[in-house]
């Protein structure tokens, strides 16, 4: 149950970066693109990614929890929503 | 939630309120400047809403609106976020913090950064047991007079926004320099300049954290109870102008009489209390642990505008007197300006509120 969870939002964060963060030009990204180094979540994208987190998953991040490591890519995130989620 | 004030949320309103005389020492014998701080570091202990209410009464009863914004900064964006982040040795400055003893700044705005802390110049570069700070902050509400800076910088040139760290720098770190005070068009009783960083060393006890957290924590503070100072302004002059229409006579009539003038004083009522009331949901949205982005951006919005509208109609009310600057009315309208800046601008708060809203 936690895998399918895991995948079903891997793929649902997956389709907002690429379709509104890269606006369709995905060619490279994938589930360990640096988001950050790669400079795709800047502060704005970081906040729509939370507000969509909290709107389709129904998981809020605390601030605390927005940091390199847990944003580091969408795996990360992904695994920090699973983990928020219990 | 619940409607109305307790007896302790009007008492504290009223003695601030009335207090008759105003400056720093005083500020931090009301409880003003230590408010949101923790009773056991020297503060009142209040949550969002009840310091709200701190700020509308001394919005109200001081007519300096810059020594009330001032006090603001020091709260919002300086003492606050060491009470929330700091570590125990920088809490230890919070006792003075809250009483005056010391004035605290936020060093945050750059020439090219402002909201965006993505795009900080300033950076901390580790170094031995520290880092070596080196930047321009261009913009440091109380930066010529303060003891403590709260300031940015970034650490991590390849983590974007979430690469910076918040420092804290007390007055006289050799390489911390502040400017004189600069020229602004209002808010005059809160000095600001320009503070810079020249090859500034801090220890490692310096670091208050990572600097998105730290920096949007202090904003949405500073958006929800700050702009109180606005609704208190705004409540203490329309009570003057509803006092003018009904003393002052044209065409053998009091103004008052005339509609065109009562509905713009119906009006100025109208902004102010919805206004006030998306104030107290944002605060409100605070205390409970809540999402308050969206409604701090909103109430931010509306309590800003409001107050320059509000200022503006209050000038037209007072005609040629309401224009003289030695009446008392052009300067709410100058210290209303600055509210549409500070904080994030207008445009900010509805590209947070409309973040928010998924768009």
């Amino acid at each position: 149950m936690s895998d399918e969870y895991h995948r079903d939002v891997l793929e649902k964060l997956t389709e907002l970066v690429r379709d509104e963060f890269l606006e369709g030009e995905d060619e490279e990204l994938t589930a360990t693109t640096p988001l950050m180094e790669w400079g795709i979540l800047k502060s704005i994208e970081t906040t729509r990614l939370v507000t969509y987190v909290r709107t389709e998953f129904g998981v809020r991040v605390p601030p605390a929890q927005v940091t390199t490591e847990n944003f580091r890519d969408l795996e990360s995130i992904a695994g920090l929503v699973t983990a928020l989620r219990g | 939630m619940e409607f109305g004030q307790t007896v302790a949320q009007r008492d504290r309103y009223q003695t601030i309120r009335d207090a008759g005389e105003y400056d720093w020492q005083r500020l931090g014998e009301l409880g003003v400047l230590g408010a949101a701080i923790p009773v056991e570091h020297g503060g009142q202990g209040l949550g969002a809403l009840d310091t709200a209410l701190v700020f509308e009464a001394a919005g109200y009863g001081c007519h300096d609106t810059g020594l009330i914004f001032a006090a603001g900064a020091h709260l919002f964006a300086t003492a606050l976020p060491i009470a929330e982040f700091g570590s125990d040795s920088q809490k230890k400055k919070l006792p003075a913090l809250c009483d005056g003893t010391l004035i605290g700044a936020n060093a945050m705005t750059e020439p090219d950064a402002g909201s965006d802390i993505g795009a900080l110049k300033t950076t901390a570069v580790r170094k031995d047991d520290g880092y070596v700070l080196n930047g321009m902050k261009s913009f440091v509400s109380n930066g010529p007079i303060a003891d403590v800076y709260v300031t940015y910088a970034v650490t991590d040139p390849n983590a974007g926004h979430l690469g910076t760290t918040g420092f804290v720098v007390d007055t006289g770190t050799p390489g911390l320099v502040r400017s004189e005070p600069f020229g602004k068009l209002g808010m005059n009783g809160c000095a600001a300049g320009t503070v810079e960083f020249r090859d500034c060393v801090v220890p490692d006890d310096a670091v208050l954290g990572n600097g998105s957290l730290v920096f949007q924590h202090g904003m949405l503070w500073e958006r929800a109870c700050l702009f109180a100072i606005y609704l208190g302004v705004q409540d203490r002059l329309i009570e003057r102008c509803i006092r003018h229409v009904k003393r002052r006579k044209q065409f053998g009539k009091r103004l008052s009489t005339f509609q065109s003038v009562s509905n713009r004083i119906v009006d100025m009522k109208l902004r102010l209390e919805s206004a006030r009331l998306l104030l107290y949901k944002a605060c409100w949205a605070i205390d409970q642990d809540d999402v308050a982005v969206l409604p701090a951006a909103l109430s931010k919005l509306a309590v800003s505008q409001a107050a320059v509208q509000t200022a503006l109609d209050a000038v037209e009310l007072f005609g040629g007197r309401g224009y003289q600057t030695d009446e008392g009315i052009e300067e709410h309208l100058r210290d209303a300006v600055g509210g549409l800046l500070f904080s994030g601008t207008s445009d900010i708060q509805r590209q947070l509120a409309a973040l928010e809203l998924g768009l």
